[in-house]
């Protein structure tokens, strides 16, 4: 129920529209009620009764009604579809604000999918919700009493009389009720996996060709295919087994008026002119009694809905900036890690983690594969909160920042790029969407964007997308770092920014960033031995842990982790030093 | 210049003008279900039959068991009515449930074409716009037109038919009455050819519309870190919600002429009506009983549904129109890369590869490749080395056939790739590549997607070899872990070495290594050449990385401005001292 009451306060600022649409649907309905006494008047006095002098002002009577009611049906569902629309609109707005809210967690357990379709199909049933269930139950009730006080006035046994089967009705639409919701449940589930199938398909179209496992690919799709299509079949068929007896108790309303009238008639309980009214307003019974069979079904169909999205309504980010949070504008970029953990699903992923960066100065991390680097700079910028320890900026624990002034001042380039589809000039100004021009070349030059963006047949208005036309990876990886740095913040962390540029490019922008006229606290995250070497202090994360941590020069002595790997990284030179020396080995 | 691509606020333009013969390629769809479709027909037919039926049983009532007090006559007649009254319902259940299998078996069929079609698609399709606007056609859209081509097209039928059915029935009653009545159908016409072309274009608008909305949503979701990182969320909100608006408002629009339809025929309806009452009761065509007007009204009401009907179902044919148009641009996708008419399939590879003197360019006046000319020897290993940007994925996305070259020649073993089915073409090679897609899924899945038949313990074989089994094993459900869309389970390395296993689980005859290791550290990378260099034995390879730590057992070939600008081993190369030793020594610092 809660679901019902947060979609009518989003409607809330459209409820005097409803109340008005409502209104105008009670005035279109009851002038549908004059034409039937005006016809009957017409048979009784004007027929039977011979008063030709009636006629032409009865007539003109009908039309001007008509004129009047379809004018107001118009303004009706005018005024309804926007009611609807406004209120759709808010509650798609209020699901992509919470969407925007909502942390790491919650995207690795929710699929693209899904989530897009409770943000589109799922809504627009709750706009038929809103726009045909609503005003049409209300329709309805009303016809439905105003029907049968008409009927009651006129002749209340028939009106008793051709209510027997009601109960019948009332029986096979709760059940049918019950019957319905877990099929509209599956067709709900079916028709998100189709979608999940589909758009997966699309973002791997790379992998799914250079396998050539598009047969495949279609035999996993026609699988959840028929299995949606089976699920919608089985819902409708079961529709059918009872939504006949509700409509033809409707229909059989018709038959009882007919028969019974006639009989009253004959008996002169009342007149030819009071039969042919019952007969013109039967449509006022048996239409209500008719769509509850429909009602029900479309109902459960939008709970089905309802559920999924108030999946979204219901998550809670567990990142969230604190009231009153601090502001974070005028930080200097002093980060402090002090014995941070962290563990997912009972994994350890970082354990006692402490280390220092002073404002200005570039930190480098290396280590190896899945030993937690990634996850340790995702916490500076709060995508993960610290199971124990805290992570502190200036010396106060980021997690008393609000949040959104703390992400303002980290400027991120993350391993796994993601370009918007946009052009490039926006995709480097994102996070400074106000940004010159002049500013946005700067940068690209300091991340050696500038000249490939430059040979694009549009330049800067080049527009890219995921899988940019004929970007290389090294290219997106430059327009990431182009776009960190654009943000201009005191804090810049590069999470492996360069792994996909050669050595020349990443020298050059390594000499521009040193450069910079603003110095930012720099994280660096990276693995050749040349990345990392100026650093002013370099951490070797292994297993989650800092295993040593120095200079370049401190760490060739202490012969570990990173002597290691220079040497391996070296290796090659003892390689080409012994080919120089002149044992060379032909390759053929 | 070249065509600019797609964005999230940019209506895609439709190529085709509105055509009717949309319909008839529906047709095929259509006709696959004729029998089924004929059945239902008929049994409407049956319906309508019934239906029509109603109004005697109210004139006989009221004509002549009424007048002639004859009680059990009208309970007869009450009989013969309830018992029609159920006969309708159980045939309309019939038709009903035939007409629902139909037209879902049809939005299958429709989607599984899409979705075929979608698989053969080139690169280009899904560069060139949004993934949201892609997913919106093959899943969107065929909902709605199914369901219409299904009972739509054969509503309209039926509507025709009970309009004649109706019109008849009228006719035999009171032929003049019939012609007034017959007087507001020209009024209606009029006005749907008048309403016709905005009605259209609102429906494209709306669609147009749509689409934008899920492409920007889709972007706003596979994007969400880069967002928060930047703090975006209320420009985006701002965008967002502009992206609704433009949706309302198009919508309102829409609406706007589909209820202009509906109240005129409403009013039209009542008018019509109203005149019989008007004729009967000024005598216009003499004595006429109550009876038989009652009768004859009970028809016009009828008649005036079906035009309704076919009012509702002229607005569905407009909306579907915008959708079947865009359903069938999609299917009439060029497959730009696709078998030739004779291709034959590629005999098992040796491993000879050669580009003679290839062209290629994605884009018109952009060369990428002006004159790119070798030779790899079968089981050779082949490095590509050379700046960023300068065709290395190029020559390895032109080896698979992903693109088409412009000019020259690629031919493996002899034979040109472009004469040999793509299937025996790309199943016999391997690839690795820049991004490491993973599907969701468990990793076990993952890589076995490498080869669909392999037992688990290859499966692990694979992994031992590329050492991804250290990691695989460490945690709590091992090979069964669940892989998380955007790989939140997974880190960079490890997501490589999953992929790394997948491409060698294919045991490919050629194997093509882009930046295969870029993400991994140097002591995994070093255990993963190890581990490769015995698995290099015998195949074809290519080998794109940055650190030249990892090509030394390779023949390199130093690419510059689209051509092969220097060629040797290792040592050859520094020996030469040009580019490569450039490159190398700075790397080595």
């Amino acid at each position: 129920m809660e679901a019902i009451k947060w979609i009518l306060q989003m409607a809330n600022k459209d409820l005097k529209r409803i109340l008005f649409g409502v209104l105008l649907t009670f005035i279109t309905t009851g002038a549908a009620f004059i034409y039937p006494v005006i016809y009957s008047r017409i048979i009784d006095d004007v027929i039977v009764g011979g008063q030709m002098n009636l006629l032409v002002p009865l007539f003109s009577a009908v039309v001007i009604i008509a004129l009047m009611r379809s004018l107001v049906y118009y303004w009706q569902s005018w005024v309804m579809e926007s009611a609807t629309q406004n209120s759709i609109k808010r509650l798609r707005l209020y699901l992509y604000e919470k969407l925007e809210k909502l942390d790491q967690g919650y995207y690795g357990e929710n699929r693209t999918g899904d989530l897009m379709m409770k943000l589109t199909g799922d809504l627009d049933w709750v706009r038929h919700f809103l726009a045909w269930i609503v005003p049409n139950v209300i329709t309805n009730v009303v016809l439905l009493i105003a029907t049968l006080t008409i009927f009651f006035f006129t002749s209340p046994l028939l009106t008793v009389c051709s209510l027997v089967f009601a109960p019948v009705t009332t029986f096979a639409s709760m059940k049918l009720r019950k019957v319905l919701r877990p099929l509209h449940d599956r067709v709900r589930e079916e028709s998100s996996r189709l979608n999940i199938t589909v758009q997966e398909n699309i973002s791997g179209n790379r992998v799914v060709k250079a396998f050539c496992r598009e047969d495949f690919e279609i035999k996993n799709f026609e699988e959840r295919n028929i299995a949606y299509c089976d699920a919608s079949i089985n819902s409708v068929r079961t529709w059918w087994k009872y939504g006949p007896y509700i409509s033809g108790i409707g229909s059989s309303m018709t038959v009882v008026l007919l028969v019974l009238g006639g009989i009253f008639v004959i008996n002169g309980n009342i007149t030819l002119g009071q039969l042919t009214l019952f007969l013109n307003l039967a449509w006022g019974l048996n239409g209500p009694i008719s769509l509850i069979a429909n009602v029900v079904n479309d109902h459960q169909r939008f709970m089905a809905s309802v559920d999924k999205i108030m999946t979204i309504y219901y998550a809670q980010p567990d990142i969230v900036s604190p009231e009153n949070g601090q502001d974070a504008s005028d930080i200097k970029g002093d980060i402090e890690f002090k014995n941070v953990s962290f563990t997912v699903s009972g994994n350890q992923i970082l354990k006692d983690i402490n280390f220092h960066a002073k404002p200005g100065q570039t930190v480098a991390i290396m280590g190896p594969t899945g030993s937690g680097k990634t996850t340790l700079v995702s916490m500076i910028s709060r995508f993960m909160d610290p199971i124990q320890g805290s992570v502190c900026i200036d010396g106060v624990d980021i997690r008393e920042y609000n949040l959104g002034s703390l992400r303002s001042r980290i400027g991120m380039a993350m391993q796994d790029v993601f370009l918007f589809s946009d052009t490039v000039d926006s995709n480097i100004a994102y996070g400074k969407f106000d940004a010159e021009d002049e500013w946005v070349h700067e940068c690209a030059v300091d991340a050696d964007a500038d000249s490939f963006i430059k040979r694009m047949p549009y330049g800067y208005d080049t527009i890219v997308g995921e899988r940019g036309v004929g970007l290389s990876g090294g290219q997106r990886q430059r327009i990431s770092l182009a776009r960190a740095l654009a943000y201009d913040s005191p804090i810049l962390i590069l999470d492996d920014t360069t792994s996909a540029v050669d050595m020349e490019t990443e020298e050059y922008i390594q000499g521009r960033l040193k450069a910079r006229k603003k110095k930012a606290t720099t994280i660096i995250i990276a693995q050749r031995i040349s990345s990392v070497r100026e650093a002013d202090c370099i951490y070797i994360i292994e297993d989650g842990r800092v295993s040593e941590f120095g200079t370049h020069k401190e760490l060739l002595e202490k012969k570990g982790y990173y002597y290691g790997i220079y040497c391996l990284q070296q290796g090659l030179t003892e390689d080409a030093r012994a080919a120089k020396a002149g044992e060379v080995k032909s390759n053929g | 210049m070249a065509k600019q691509r797609n964005k999230f606020n940019v209506d895609e333009q439709l190529e085709q003008s509105f055509n009717i013969k949309q319909l008839g390629r529906a047709l095929v769809y259509i006709k696959r279900h004729s029998k089924s479709l004929t059945i239902g027909f008929i049994l409407c037919c049956v319906s309508i039959l019934l239906d029509l039926l109603t109004p005697i049983f109210t004139e006989q009532i009221v004509d002549n068991a009424i007048p002639s007090r004859n009680i059990s006559l009208a309970l007869i007649i009450g009989f013969l009515y309830l018992a029609d009254i159920v006969t309708m319902l159980i045939v309309d259940r019939g038709h009903a449930l035939i007409f629902n299998r139909v037209s879902q078996t049809m939005i299958t069929e429709i989607r599984h074409d899409m979705f075929v079609h979608l698989q053969k698609l080139p690169f280009d399709y899904f560069d060139s716009r949004p993934h949201g606007k892609i997913l919106t056609r093959v899943v969107n859209y065929v909902n709605s037109v199914a369901s219409f081509l299904s009972n739509g097209i054969i509503s309209t039928l039926l509507q025709v038919v009970k309009l004649v059915a109706i019109l008849f029935f009228m006719f035999r009653m009171h032929a003049r009455l019939t012609l007034v009545v017959l007087i507001g159908v020209p009024l209606f016409a009029a006005l749907m050819v008048v309403l016709k072309t905005p009605q259209r274009r609102a429906y494209q608008k709306l669609s147009n519309k749509g689409s934008n909305l899920n492409a920007y949503l889709q972007e706003s979701i596979s994007g969400i870190k880069v967002t928060q990182a930047f703090n975006r969320e209320e420009i985006n909100y701002g965008i967002f919600e502009e992206l609704c608006e433009d949706y309302r408002k198009a919508w309102m629009r829409a609406i706007k002429i589909s209820r202009t339809i509906e109240s005129s025929v409403i009013f039209l309806s009542v008018v019509f009506v109203a005149i019989i009452y008007y004729a009967v009761a000024a005598k216009w065509f003499g004595e006429i009983s109550v009876g038989v007007m009652l009768a004859f009204v009970g028809y016009a009401n009828r008649f005036w549904g079906p035009i309704q009907s076919l009012g509702n179902l002229y607005n569905q044919l407009i909306t579907n129109m915008a959708y079947l148009e865009r359903i069938f641009e999609f299917l009439d996708e060029p497959i730009s890369i696709d078998d030739k008419e004779n291709a034959y399939p590629l005999p098992e590879i040796a491993g000879k590869v050669e580009f003679d003197h290839v062209q290629f360019h994605y884009e018109e006046g952009t060369p990428v490749l002006t004159d790119m000319h070798f030779t790899a020897e079968a089981g050779e290993s082949i490095a590509l080395v050379g700046p960023t940007g300068c065709g290395k994925s190029t020559v390895i996305s032109l080896l698979a056939r992903f693109y088409d070259i412009k000019g020259g020649q690629i031919l493996i073993d002899g034979n040109p790739i472009g004469d040999v089915t793509l299937a025996s073409l790309r199943s016999q090679m391997g690839m690795m590549l820049q991004e490491s897609f993973l599907f969701t899924g468990t990793i076990m899945e993952n890589i076995r997607y490498g080869r669909l038949d392999a037992t688990d313990e290859e499966v692990i074989a694979a992994a031992k070899a590329v050492h991804a089994d250290d990691f695989i094993s460490k945690f709590p459900d091992g090979y069964e872990t669940e892989v998380r869309e955007r790989g939140s389970s997974l880190s960079a390395g490890q997501r490589q070495l999953v992929s790394f296993a997948r491409t060698l689980l294919a045991d490919p005859r050629i194997l093509i290594l882009d930046e295969a290791t870029s993400a991994m550290d140097s002591q995994t990378e070093q255990l993963v050449q190890e581990g490769l260099n015995a698995l290099l034995k015998g195949r074809t390879s290519f080998i794109i990385a940055h650190r030249l730590s990892t090509i030394k057992n390779c023949r390199i070939l130093y690419l510059k401005d689209g051509v092969v600008a220097e060629s040797g081993t290792h040592n050859e190369l520094l020996a030469k001292k040009g580019l490569y030793y450039d490159l190398y020594t700075a790397q080595i610092g």
